[in-house]
């Protein structure tokens, strides 16, 4: 038995952790790009790393530095913008807390570790982070890796596999399935800053199982297929609906809530298994967009099946009074 | 080599391990020995251990500055507070009796025909014109009559060591979770004190507060009755306790969204549809229970939980109502309750309260205002008091006015000394001011936790406990009586 | 005189809401002075109603609608039987007042309560509406409830709920509940026990005692007196039944009205005197009582929450009849808007976390 609420903040927290090692891995393999780059060409790759994070809008809005490590503190370090992994971070340990009491305490206390070391980084301030050389940054990367690890680690060895696990994990994938679409739209086009086949698959830590299969300068259309499509790969979109679906179906007490949810995670494996996926990609915008909206839609049907059974509107009072007729407010 | 400093010559407080001449009490010569071994440095170091554990480990409390309030690290003193087999086995008779008592009050007063008051014993328009006396609670019966399943009774000790109730907490009672977090984090800091030392364990709360609540559960309930803690949510000062005690005992944490009420049963909402509640274990406020019966505006309650309360179909603890009980203008009264309901002579005793509704006790209160305590009712965390030997003459003829203005606003107490302990305070152990919390259960039978939270007053000469104003808190250990003899050779 | 009373109570909700619960207190009271025959209440959707009795000894019905729906009727019925109200206390003195088991025995009613409070102009009002009264606590009691009319003008739908004495007295308007918090606070502020009664009231006006419906005179269009009711939004059923060319003898004797407030004094030696201040006068066999309480807050005739939209409507109407001729809804309600509820922010829930007190 779990609550419909205590199931979806272990959703979330699922879909922060696989943010916060996404985001953290991004900067780091961009980070070492930088460094053998001219500046303003890593500038203009960086600017493309936030857009394929879906973060302009804020990047915008947070009127980032020019210095050279300004991007990576505005991905890493800065928390005025849900996106970073300073604020993914502190996302994850806000969801454990509130299950705190359900998960296993190492799971707790790693992430609480994780978001005080975070958090520590962050309370420097950005113009002392950029003094640094982003020396701050750079070690906060390493410590949310190492600390995304350790959670995953925890999570897989400790936890029982009940519901609140099924949540967590669906969380999981599907915030890697969201992100991994969008890291190779990153790749389309032509230009400057448009990511090449390696560096789509070092976004996805997927760089050396690909090598194997792919050679060392795969195109965009190989490495979408691996991507999307493979059967072993864990960081496959495929893979993870794979497992989506297994999630959903040890929910089985909960099978009306989730119904719609299995359907359409079914129905979108269905269509990367045995579709015509070389032809598909002949319009790889169009195929991106569809996977995209389709991946967040399954995302939502999973998070309504969580809160469906919970209390969504608002309760207001209703009175009446004497010689009035009518209910007031009080 | 740290020296510890002596209780204060002139000090007028009983100081828990030395005697007045300064020679360390028996109680405490195994582990006053041991600290005596440890520098400056080494105690620091101790102390970061504890700290880092904490931290690490988010046990916190919340303070509040801006709206939302800030997380603290849980502040615990390296030195333990001990108390001995015997002293513990007469505080323990002393609480159950006293809790006994307060709750055949509460029994009285709701679902019982308000005897004490029809005798006498107290006045009615005391109980009916406190804050806490809730009209709603009219006619909702109890299990085992256990209107308040947990109550924190706080004692302080007088100069003569003698321990005297100061305040009953039988609404919220908070702290139990950080005696048994205390605990842990001093077998990390010091894994040695215990060889010289066989100590009351503190683990087996969780099992115990279950076995309670369990006890309390509405028949028809079945063998398992389905327990839920009610948190107001994370941003509670307590949230840490919340979330400790549904794990220690295996029980969900709802908030009050999570719950539902259909045709007077509650129900659990779940992924897999609604399953219904028998106890619920709420750490909110009575007014906020309930936006159908109480505060409109409620948004951490359950609509149409008295309903269900009414119907019998789900015990909510501790019971409504019960902050009538542990009103500070009924306090003075408790002892009287005691011989009143049970026959017997109360075994602990008030701390010295007078009343200001009685004229005789007023007058006589008023010709020695400058030596005594005065203490607004409604107030709590220590607003409001006037301490008589530290005021001046015009805030006693204010005081005095404002009694004659509203006489059941205010009691008047004699001034107590809390005890002292040995302190970490910057590099050396003084002896600083504390009180003790000790928790009791009821279900079926009453029981008293061992030990309890120590609660100490780091600012020198403070008497000021709280932890939101800078207080700190310590192991408390209740010795096996076996473990006395050994401690004390 | 025997009266039959059908409380109608209906919901309407703009949008469907998804759960529902209440409390109604529309029983009338079983006492010396009224009996009653018999109560039942239905509710539409169906659900299971469980009656209670609060503190003050009012019946309460508790129920709730789970599930979506998109209006809840709520139907009460009694037939009462109320006897003529006795003569009135005798003179007593007011020293009698500071007799200390007196104030003691009226705790309650002697203090400020949620909306009864008063300061100095409530004070001043008190002072001038009992400055002719001799030194006797049941003439002072009649002052005070013949003075209440003459600050306050009474007005439909002109205040609310939590509007203070002070602002009545500003104001100058209110309906019956105002009138009746201000007479209990006045009372209270000048040391006389004094509680709030909720019941229904078996006379065209609330505002004038003398116009019971047998006399047959007509309430719509009447344009009434110094009290300055309209009488089209008065929630009185349609002329119809009410025509003035209706010759008297076929007087109705179904009438539809609002649920009634009115108030008790306590008057030592005496006992709980009761008063009607909306029309300045004295309670009748024609007052049936459904309970009392501190102030409205202790005996509201529903008290509850939805959980949806904000938009709700409430129509509530009550037909009190003789029992002469057959009881029957004549016309539809009026409609009125009721409840906009602000949306609770998640700062309101936050400050209400953190308020709950851990001891």
């Amino acid at each position: 038995m779990i609550l419909a609420r205590h199931a979806d903040s272990l959703l979330w927290a699922g879909r922060y952790l696989e943010r916060a090692d996404t985001i953290a891995r991004c900067v780091s393999v961009e980070t070492n790009a930088v460094m053998h780059r001219q500046a303003t060409e890593a500038r203009l790759a960086s600017r493309r790393l936030v857009q394929a994070l879906g973060l302009q809008d804020e990047f915008v809005a947070a009127q980032v530095g020019t210095g050279p490590y300004a991007v990576m503190d505005f991905l890493v370090s800065d928390d005025s913008h849900p996106g970073s992994v300073v604020s993914a971070v502190e996302a994850v340990r806000e969801n454990l807390r509130i299950v705190r009491d359900r998960i296993p305490v190492e799971l707790w206390e790693e992430a609480n570790s994780l978001h005080i070391l975070m958090q520590s980084a962050k309370s420097v301030g950005a113009a002392a982070r950029e003094q640094t050389g982003g020396e701050v940054s750079r070690m906060s990367v390493i410590t949310a890796r190492r600390g995304c690890r350790s959670l995953s680690g925890v999570m897989t060895e400790s936890m029982s596999r009940d519901e609140g696990y099924a949540f967590m994990e669906a969380g999981r994938l599907l915030e890697r399935s969201i992100l991994t679409v969008e890291l190779l739209k990153s790749g389309l086009g032509t230009g400057a800053d448009v990511f090449d086949g390696n560096r789509l698959l070092a976004f996805t830590h997927s760089l050396q199982a690909a090598r194997r299969e792919l050679g060392h300068s795969p195109q965009w259309h190989a490495v979408a297929k691996f991507l999307l499509q493979h059967e072993q790969m864990p960081r496959s979109v495929l893979w993870c609906l794979g497992r989506v679906e297994l999630r959903l179906e040890d929910l089985a007490a909960a099978a009306g809530a989730v119904a719609t949810a299995r359907r359409r995670a079914g129905a979108l494996r269905a269509h990367l298994e045995y579709g015509e996926l070389d032809e598909l990609l002949g319009q790889p915008e169009a195929e991106l967009a569809y996977l995209g909206s389709a991946l967040a839609e399954l995302a939502a049907d999973v998070h309504t099946s969580t809160v469906a059974r919970s209390s969504l509107a608002e309760v207001h009072a209703q009175f009446v009074r004497p010689g009035d007729g009518r209910g007031r407010p009080q | 080599m740290a020296e510890l400093q002596r209780s204060d010559a002139d000090q007028l407080a009983y100081d828990e391990a030395f005697d007045r001449d300064g020679n360390v009490r028996p109680l405490y010569a195994a582990i006053v020995e041991r600290f005596s071994n440890f520098d400056a440095a080494e105690l620091r170091r101790r102390e970061g251990i504890i700290e880092e554990e904490f931290r690490r480990q988010g046990i916190t409390f919340t303070v509040y500055g801006d709206s939302q309030g800030t997380e603290r690290t849980w502040p615990m003193d390296l030195f333990p507070r001990l108390i001995a087999a015997t002293e513990w086995q007469e505080i323990e008779r002393g609480l159950s009796q006293r809790v006994t008592a307060l709750n055949r009050f509460l029994a009285d007063i709701y679902t019982g025909e308000g005897a004490a008051m029809a005798d006498g014993v107290v006045p009615a328009w005391l109980v009916q014109s406190s804050d806490g006396f809730e009209r709603n609670a009219f006619g909702v019966s109890v299990p085992h009559d256990a209107h308040c399943v947990i109550a924190g009774i706080d004692l302080v000790r007088d100069a003569e060591g003698q321990y005297r109730v100061l305040e009953d907490n039988l609404r919220n009672p908070s702290g139990i979770s950080y005696v048994i977090e205390n605990r842990a984090a001093m077998t990390r800091a010091f894994p040695r004190v215990w060889e010289d030392h066989t100590v009351e364990p503190v683990g087996q709360y969780g099992r115990m507060l279950r076995t309670a609540l369990e006890s309390v559960a509405p028949t028809g309930a079945g063998d398992k009755p389905l327990i839920v803690i009610l948190t107001p949510g994370i941003y509670n000062s307590a949230y840490f306790e919340h979330a400790f005690l549904a794990r220690e005992m295996g029980v969900e944490l709802v908030e009050g969204p999570d719950l539902v009420v259909d045709e007077h049963v509650v129900y659990l909402r779940t992924i897999e549809g609604l399953v219904p509640v028998d106890v619920i274990y709420r750490r909110i406020d009575d007014t906020f229970l309930d936006p159908v019966s109480f505060r409109p505006d409620s948004t951490l309650g359950v609509p149409g939980l008295l309903g269900a309360m009414r119907a019998g179909t789900v015990t909510v603890c501790n019971a409504v109502g019960n902050g009538v009980a542990d009103d500070k203008a009924i306090h003075p009264y408790v002892t009287d309750l005691i011989r009143y309901y049970l026959g017997e002579e109360p075994i602990l005793p008030n701390v010295e309260t007078y009343v200001m509704w009685e004229p005789d006790q007023r007058e006589a209160a008023f010709e020695r205002l400058d030596e005594l305590v005065i203490k607004p009712v409604g107030e709590s965390g220590g607003y409001g008091i006037v301490i008589g030997r530290n005021a001046t003459d015009e805030e006693l003829a204010n005081a005095r006015a404002e009694i004659e203005a509203d006489p059941r606003n205010w009691v008047v107490q004699e001034v107590v000394e809390l005890s002292t302990l040995a302190s970490m305070c910057d590099d050396v152990l003084e002896p600083r001011h504390l009180d003790l919390r000790p928790f009791v259960i009821t279900g079926e039978r009453t029981q008293v936790f061992p030990g309890g939270l120590t609660r100490v007053a780091m600012r020198k000469g403070s008497l000021i406990v709280n932890s939101s104003q800078g207080g700190g808190s310590k192991d408390t250990w209740v010795l096996a009586p076996q473990g006395e003899t050994q401690a004390a050779t | 005189m025997r009266l039959d009373i059908a409380y109608r109570l209906h919901f309407t909700y703009a949008e469907r809401v998804s759960e529902s619960q209440n409390e109604i207190r529309v029983r009338p009271r079983d006492d010396l002075r009224q009996q009653v025959l018999s109560y039942r209440l239905t509710t539409t959707p169906a659900t299971r109603v469980l009656q209670t009795r609060d503190y003050f000894g009012t019946t309460v019905d508790h129920l709730g609608i789970r599930g979506p729906h998109d209006d809840l009727l709520v139907v009460a019925e009694a037939s009462v039987e109320t006897s003529p109200t006795g003569s009135g206390p005798a003179p007593v003195g007011c020293e009698r007042l500071g007799d200390q088991q007196f104030i003691n025995q009226h705790v309650e009613y002697l203090v400020p309560s949620q909306h009864v409070h008063w300061g100095a102009l409530v004070d001043e009002v008190a002072s001038w509406a009992v400055r002719g009264a001799a030194d006797d606590v049941s003439e002072r009691v009649l002052a005070v409830a013949q003075a209440v009319p003459t600050v306050l003008t009474y007005e439909r739908g002109s205040t609310s709920i939590g509007v203070t004495l002070e602002e009545l007295i500003d104001g100058g308007r209110g309906v019956c509940q105002d009138f009746a918090h201000l007479a209990v606070g006045m009372l209270r502020c000048i040391g006389i026990p004094a509680r709030y009664v909720s019941g229904y009231l078996f006379a065209l006006d609330e505002t004038r005692l003398d116009e019971g419906p047998d006399d047959g005179r007509p309430a719509a269009g009447e344009g009434a007196s110094g009290a300055g009711v309209d009488g089209n939004s008065h929630g009185i059923v349609g002329e119809d039944v009410f025509a003035p060319e209706r010759p008297p003898a076929a007087s109705p004797t179904a009438i539809s009205v609002q649920t009634h407030a009115w108030i008790e004094a306590a008057v030592p030696g005496y006992g709980w005197h009761a008063l009607d201040p909306t029309n300045g006068g004295s309670v009748s066999e024609r007052h049936v009582v459904i309970g009392y309480g501190r102030d409205y807050n202790d005996v509201p005739p529903v008290r509850g929450v939805f959980n949806g939209s904000a938009d709700a409507k409430v129509d509530a109407e009550v037909i009190i009849a003789q029992p002469t001729a057959p009881v029957s809804m004549v016309t539809e309600p009026i409609r009125r808007q009721a409840r906009v509820a602000v949306s609770p922010s998640t700062d309101v829930a936050a400050q209400q976390q953190a308020a709950q007190q851990q001891q």
